[in-house]
C-alpha cells in the first residue's frame, strides 16, 4: 500500500542559456532571446512528490516539517 | 531551495559551474540532492522520493522521476 504526497514550493532564479564550447552565433541560434548575456529570471514552482506507508499511528505518508526542513537546504 | 532561491544560477551556484541550468538540469539536480537527503533520513527506505515537477513559465512544466 502506497500513497503519494505532493508539496509545492517556490524559489526566483536567473540563469542564462549558454555552451560554452559554441559560438556565439551558435548559441544565439540555439537559445534564442535566452541565450541574452545578463541572463534572465523566473518564479520557479517545484512539485515535490514522495511516496509511502501510511503511519498507523500517525495517520501520515511524512510529516511536512520533515519534507519543509529537506526541501529548505 | 535556499541555495538556489534569489541567486544567478550560472554564476552563484556551484552545482552549475559545468552544466547549463537549463530547467531540465535543475529538475535533475534538485531530484538527486533530494533524494540524497531522503536516504539519509530514511534509511529502511520506508518513504521514497517519486517525482519532482517544475514549473518555469506558465507554459513550461518539466518532471523528472527514476
Amino acid at each position: 500500500m502506497k500513497v503519494y504526497l505532493t508539496r509545492r514550493y517556490r524559489f526566483s532564479a536567473s540563469h542564462r542559456l549558454h555552451n560554452g564550447a559554441l559560438s556565439s552565433e551558435e548559441n544565439a541560434a540555439l537559445y534564442g532571446k535566452c541565450n541574452n548575456p545578463y541572463g534572465h529570471g523566473h518564479n520557479y514552482a517545484v512539485e515535490v512528490t514522495v511516496a509511502g506507508p501510511v503511519d498507523p499511528q500517525t495517520g501520515m505518508v511524512l510529516d511536512l516539517g520533515k519534507l519543509d526542513r529537506w526541501v529548505g537546504e | 531551495m535556499d541555495r538556489f532561491d534569489h541567486t544567478h544560477l550560472n554564476q552563484d551556484v556551484e552545482n552549475f559551474r559545468s552544466r547549463i541550468p537549463t530547467t531540465e538540469n535543475l529538475c535533475r539536480e534538485i531530484y538527486r540532492l533530494l533524494k540524497v537527503r531522503m536516504e539519509k533520513e530514511c534509511p529502511r527506505r520506508e518513504v521514497t522520493l517519486a517525482r519532482i515537477r517544475m514549473e518555469e513559465t506558465y507554459a513550461n512544466s518539466f518532471e523528472y522521476t527514476e
